[in-house]
């Protein structure tokens, strides 16, 4: 028996799925998305990386959950040679996407240098950070691949159950899966891809995870924008793919590589092969090509 | 000036700036890691050689790590979706 609980969280939805104990797993969950939010997120004044914002050029200690946030996105940027770089937080406000679409400004696009990874200085033995001026963070998409590893590892670990936790569906599994694995639907976005999937794979380890530019969009000067920036050049990443769906050890790997990915664009397929992942690029005609032993969809029945 | 021209000019100008900056960037880096003690500027070092507070997202190897095996084909009701958020 397979429990299912779903609730809002960071502008998209949580859901947490358990073979057993599942009020347990929710509250271990929310306390792992609070641990987070404290630490990563942009927009609460009272987090610690607003409070590293506020203190640029100087040695600021940080906490342990910042300190591997920071690990982890540091990482992210040495692994993809920069294509997914934390510093991009100027350039996304830049591009007119900051709170929600809200606030999104219109006018000339004029692009911002991302100041590069490099920059980000951290001591994660001492819990120290120094952020030169003129640097943004946006931890927000491995910050939450990493809640999605950090929560399903905990709530297996200390309810000793299987588990699979999605995060605007950036997906983490660990303990035992049911009968037949976990079931995850594929689409353009992961508030419809249950109801009208494009595919339907089993995963029962590790981390799947999808990135799409077909999601957050906005116009500016009538010219379309979305949120996932190219470090390259402070701009939306050109749109050659659709989607990009990644399986990995983790989520956050599996996040890290879908990213990349769409970044990437016309070289997404060589990078992704060359590190044996399984990927399902959708191209922006709407091909669908697979890769590294992820399943070729299933043909539509004749009717 | 189209759109496809536009773009092309607008990327052409981020290519301009992040070359601009990456010397100054350079410079900058030696300066404040000298002053913090600790040398990330080359990249080749990062906050993974001190993950003492890490655990196994951050300490996961020195590669994207793919999964113990590929997802398979699956039908029926899925659990959950992944697709942009």
């Amino acid at each position: 028996m397979t429990e299912i609980v779903e609730f809002p969280v960071w502008g998209t939805t949580a859901v947490l799925a358990v073979t057993d104990h599942p009020a347990e797993a929710e509250r271990l969950l929310r306390a792992v998305l609070h641990d987070i939010e404290l630490a990563c997120s942009r927009f609460r004044p009272d987090s610690e990386v607003s409070r590293l914002h506020e203190r640029p050029g100087r040695e600021v200690p940080v906490g342990p959950v910042l300190a591997e946030a920071l690990m982890v996105a540091l990482r992210a940027a040495r692994l993809t040679d920069g294509l997914v770089d934390p510093t991009v937080g100027g350039a996304v406000r830049a591009l007119g996407y900051d709170r929600d679409f809200a606030s999104i400004m219109d006018g000339p696009v004029v692009p911002q240098a991302v100041p590069g990874w490099h920059r980000v200085l951290l001591d994660a033995e001492r819990g120290a950070v120094l952020l030169p001026r003129g640097i943004e963070l946006d931890l927000g998409a491995t910050a939450k691949a990493l809640a999605a590893d950090r929560a399903a590892r905990a709530i297996s670990a200390m309810v000793d159950c299987g588990v699979l936790v999605s995060l605007g569906g950036d997906i983490a599994v660990a303990g035992e899966p049911p009968a037949g694995g976990w079931r995850v639907a594929v689409g353009d976005s992961h508030r419809t891809a249950v109801a009208d999937p494009q595919a339907v794979v089993t995963v029962r380890t590790g981390g799947l995870a999808t990135s799409s530019t077909t999601q957050r969009t906005w116009l500016r000067e009538g010219v379309p924008q979305h949120h996932i920036v190219d470090p390259r050049t402070g701009l939306a990443a050109e749109v050659v793919w659709r989607t990009a769906t990644v399986a990995a050890a983790t989520c956050v790997d599996a996040n890290t590589a879908a990213t990349a990915a769409i970044v990437l664009g016309h070289g997404a397929p060589d990078w992704l092969v060359e590190r044996g992942l399984p990927a399902r690029l959708v191209a922006a005609s709407g091909e669908v090509l697979v890769f590294g032993g992820w399943p070729a969809d299933r043909q539509p029945q004749a009717a | 000036m189209n759109d496809t021209q536009s773009r092309v000019g607008r990327r052409a100008e981020g290519h301009r700036r992040v070359g601009k900056a990456t010397a100054w960037i350079a410079a900058a880096c030696t300066v404040a890691a000298a002053a913090f003690g600790v040398v990330f500027a080359t990249g080749t070092s990062d906050a993974q050689s001190s993950a003492s507070t890490s655990a196994a997202s951050s300490d996961s190897g020195d590669t994207v790590q793919a999964p113990d095996s590929a997802p398979q084909q699956s039908s029926g009701q899925a659990h959950t979706g992944s697709g942009g958020s």
